[in-house]
């Protein structure tokens, strides 16, 4: 054992190093059974992967050392995990294991040491003449499990979860109805940020559905969320807010940066490395300055893009998702800088993007 | 089951096979033979004889039909198109709706590219208006318990139904199965005494002669007759129809009626391809509904006939509602048992030019001294309206909102047909004159509409008031490279005297629709 901690000492001595000199890079899917990987700083796709049995790929969950990509596809119903040096499958877990059984994947993230999927799992029970909806759960796949992998544990767990989000310390949250901080081991959750049940003075009910992991280079979950200022007149524009929801993954600290009123769609949002900034997107990008909470600059996107991501060292930011195309901009100026088309155009529709060094 | 009870059945079946040779009856025999066969295997058969789930439910032919398609492709359900024909005949005839059950939805059967759609209260309208029309469930009668059953089937089919807009915001699940299904099982449960009196009531025969008239938005009446005559199965519709101008509009049909009221016939009309969507009245003497072109659901036609052997003399269409003071012009009154005495109110001048049992032709003069207001015609027993009137004071733009849909593809767009309707001061506010030509304009709804292009990019409007959307898809030469979506001010414009009063409406240009199922 002690030669194990070792050598794994070392090894993530080793890892940590690299990730100093570590070249940056991309992951994106596209439909229906793409993987890629770009060196992004080059503007050039380096790696092409074919999700073998895939439909459409959305989720991308990365090992923590950077080498296995997660890819939820088959819609909602299968996560695969790819090698990245190899393509090789290296693991694998079908929902729909039991045969009475169909089951729609909501969201998954990885523990920090790599040796565990978390899955929202929401189950339909197939009697002969009818369905029955069964109660949402936490699946706990070990990512040691191989390619036909059934749950090591499952819990129980509200429904509605669309975002399951590991923190540092290895605290898993969900976020649905309300923010929830799960035990993995026991299943235990607790309500630890309430958003349909918030008592902020004099907002509505918020409206937020996350999907997009944006912590890779900031450690630090950010979302658009919607609100109405209920002491505002009713004929008042301004009534309408968007604030940011974030979710500091050091600290487990949330806040909520209250910035603009509702001009426009905005679906995801990443914070700068030296979160001072942010940016988000649909059909604009804008750039949010969070020390005096405004809209600093705004522009026009050529197109829609689902997700915004920054470089680690917070000089590009880029736009992803919906068709075949990355579109990246200076993070002082939102100049644009460069794009990355990905080969043969497919569709990215809902994949998400992920930022790893190798 | 009693001895007694399995006798009587018995008894009922040989009566039924006894009696083959009647087309209805063999239909049932066979589609019940079919239900054995395929949908037992999952749908047991209770010692009552009722199936599981289907004898719980009752629909339109639609919702079987829909029912079917979704058994073949999600549960393995293999049948061929006359199986699925006996199918749908025999369980729309079990488990049917009643003709007033299905009244109130038509519009939706109907294929109407623009209806109102009226939810029975906001809550059913954010928890299952949102995805469907409120149509579609208002067709369907369930036990308490199925629309439980509805229920977990929504979530187990479409688990993203909770994080949609209109139902993130709310408990949906826990509404849905602690209190909805409860009401829906309120509103729309399976037995009721409508149902109970039309499943016993005698089938009507509609074979005969029927005086046909009927509306085409854009273009005008029409009106003619129709022979119905049974072709084995099915029914065979023959027209003899033409428009108001004297075009004709010929052609036939075959038609199967479910659930003894449901004609739902395919044909052609002036060598179009057309659709029929009609439902005959509890009594049988009236045929109501809508046809349309079958590759554009959007065009076609408001259907009214009715049974000549034995009609109340009655007037169906008119070729005008209205004439201004001091003019003449020639009206004809379409109908039936129009031999009587054409009189009219005192002051408007009635000359008979032609008159025979369909149709009379008169010319009618509206005295400068007359009041405007509406005029009663009467041929014998039959009453009518023309609206005499000296200004026009608005024009409504009908429909006033309504969408058109951009096409592309394997998917046609879908067109909006606009009228213009005048109206007249009167005492209590205006008073409506009838349909007018006017000019008509596409401008931007509003600011945003202006800003982008809308009018540019969202297609063309005719000058019968006919919007055709542009092509979908996303449009590199747009704002965004967004598709041609628009939300365009339809302006209509009638000039009298010199004088120009418009009337508007809003019309929201929107994106293909993917799913095109019989019941939206």
């Amino acid at each position: 054992m002690k030669k194990i901690f070792i050598l794994l000492t070392l090894f993530w001595g080793l890892a940590l190093s690299s990730v100093a000199s570590a070249k940056e890079y991309m992951i994106v899917g596209a439909r229906p059974n793409k993987l890629f990987v770009i060196d992004i700083k080059a503007r050039k796709v380096e790696k092409t992967f074919t999700i073998p049995d895939s439909t459409a790929p959305q989720n991308i969950v990365m090992s923590p050392d950077g080498k296995i990509a997660y890819v939820g596809t088959n819609h909602l119903r299968s996560i695969i995990g790819i090698d990245l040096d190899s393509g090789a499958v290296v693991f694998r877990a079908d929902l729909d294991y039991k045969d009475d059984e169909r089951t729609w994947n909501y969201g998954f993230d990885i523990s920090p040491d790599g040796t565990e999927i978390y899955s929202y799992d929401i189950p339909t029970k197939i009697h002969l003449d009818r369905y029955e909806s069964l109660e949402p759960r936490l699946s706990v796949f070990k990512t040691d499990a191989g390619l036909e992998a059934t749950p090591d544990r499952s819990f129980a767990l509200p429904r509605r979860i669309h975002l399951l989000i590991t923190a540092k310390s290895g605290a898993l949250y969900a976020m649905g109805w309300d923010f929830y901080k799960i035990d993995v081991q026991t299943g235990k959750y607790e309500v630890v940020y309430p958003l349909r049940n918030w008592t902020q003075p004099n907002l509505s009910q918020p409206d937020a559905l996350a999907f997009w992991p944006s912590w890779d280079n900031n450690g630090i979950f950010s979302t658009p969320i919607s609100y109405v200022r209920t002491d505002m007149a009713e004929d008042n524009m301004e009534r309408y807010r968007t604030g940011l929801l974030t979710l500091d993954l050091d600290t487990e600290k949330f806040d909520l940066i209250d910035f603009q009123s509702a001009p426009e769609v905005l679906f995801s949002s990443v914070l700068h490395p030296d979160r001072k900034t942010a940016y988000a997107s649909y059909n604009t990008l804008i750039k949010i300055d969070l020390e005096n909470p405004h809209t600093a600059q705004r522009i026009d996107l050529d197109h829609t893009y689902y997700q915004t991501e920054i470089s680690a060292d917070g000089k590009e930011v880029y736009v992803g998702g919906t068709t075949c195309d990355i579109a990246i901009y200076n993070t002082d100026d939102l100049s644009r800088i460069g794009e990355v088309i990905l080969p043969g155009c497919p569709d990215m529709g809902a994949t998400v993007i992920r930022m790893i060094h190798k | 089951m009693s001895g007694k009870m399995r006798l009587f059945i018995s008894g009922i079946m040989l009566l039924a096979l006894s009696t083959l040779s009647t087309p209805a009856l063999a239909d049932s025999a066979k589609g019940k033979a079919l239900v054995n066969d395929y949908c037992t295997a999952c749908h047991a058969q209770g010692e009552n004889g009722k199936l599981a789930r289907i004898s719980d439910v009752r629909k339109t032919p639609e919702g079987w039909e829909m029912t079917i398609f979704r058994m073949q492709h999600l549960h393995g359900l293999e049948v061929d198109g006359d199986e699925r024909l006996a199918l749908i005949k025999y369980l729309s005839a079990e488990y049917g709706l009643a003709p007033s059950e299905a009244a109130p939805f038509r519009y939706v059967l109907e294929q109407r590219s623009y209806f109102v759609d009226h939810a029975p209260n906001d809550d059913l309208d954010a928890l299952c208006g949102r995805c469907h029309t409120n149509a579609r469930y208002g067709l369907q009668r369930r036990t308490e318990q199925d629309w439980l059953k509805h229920m977990h089937f929504h979530v187990g089919q479409f688990p993203s139904l909770e994080y949609q807009a209109r139902s993130r915001d709310r408990f949906w699940w826990k509404e849905v199965t602690t209190k909805t299904y409860k009401e829906l099982g309120q509103l729309y449960p399976l037995q009721t005494p409508e149902w109970d009196k039309w499943k016993a009531s005698e089938a009507n025969d509609p074979t005969g002669q029927w005086r046909v008239v009927g509306h085409r938005p854009g273009l005008g009446g029409y009106e003619g007759t129709m022979t119905i005559s049974r072709d084995g199965d099915y029914f065979k519709a023959t027209y003899n129809l033409q428009d108001l101008n004297g075009s004709p509009l010929s052609g036939d049909s075959k038609a199967v009626i479910y659930t003894g009221y449901e004609w739902r016939g395919s044909g052609l009309l002036n060598d179009t391809e057309t659709r029929e969507v009609y439902a005959i009245s509890e009594d049988g003497r009236r045929i109501t509904g809508r046809w349309y072109e079958s590759a554009h659901y959007d065009i076609g036609g408001e259907f009214q006939a009715v049974l000549i052997e034995g009609a109340e003399a009655q007037v169906l269409l008119k070729s005008s509602d209205y004439i201004r003071i001091g003019n003449s012009k020639e009206i004809t009154f379409h109908g039936v048992g129009l031999t009587g005495k054409v009189s009219t109110n005192k002051g408007l001048d009635i000359n008979v030019i032609a008159q025979n049992d369909t149709s009379v032709t008169v010319k009618i003069t509206a005295a400068k001294n007359m009041s405007p207001g509406a005029y009663k015609v009467t041929v014998g027993q039959a009453v009518a309206e023309i609206i005499v009137y000296d200004h026009i004071n608005s024009v409504q733009v009908s429909p006033a909102w309504t969408i058109a849909r951009l096409g592309g593809g394997h998917t046609p767009p879908v067109t909006a047909q606009f009228e213009a309707v005048a109206y007249m001061k009167g005492k209590d506010g205006d008073v409506k004159i009838g349909i007018m030509p006017a000019q008509w304009q596409a401008l931007a709804f509003n600011e945003e509409a202006e800003h982008m292009k809308d009018v540019d990019f969202a297609g063309q409007l005719n000058q019968q008031g006919q919007f055709m959307p542009a092509s979908a898809g996303p449009n590199p030469k747009r704002k965004y490279a967004t598709n041609n979506a628009g939300n365009l001010k339809i302006v209509a414009l009638i000039k009298e005297d010199g004088k120009e009063i418009t009337g508007k409406a809003q019309l929201i240009v929107t994106v293909q629709r993917w799913n095109k199922p019989p019941i939206r």
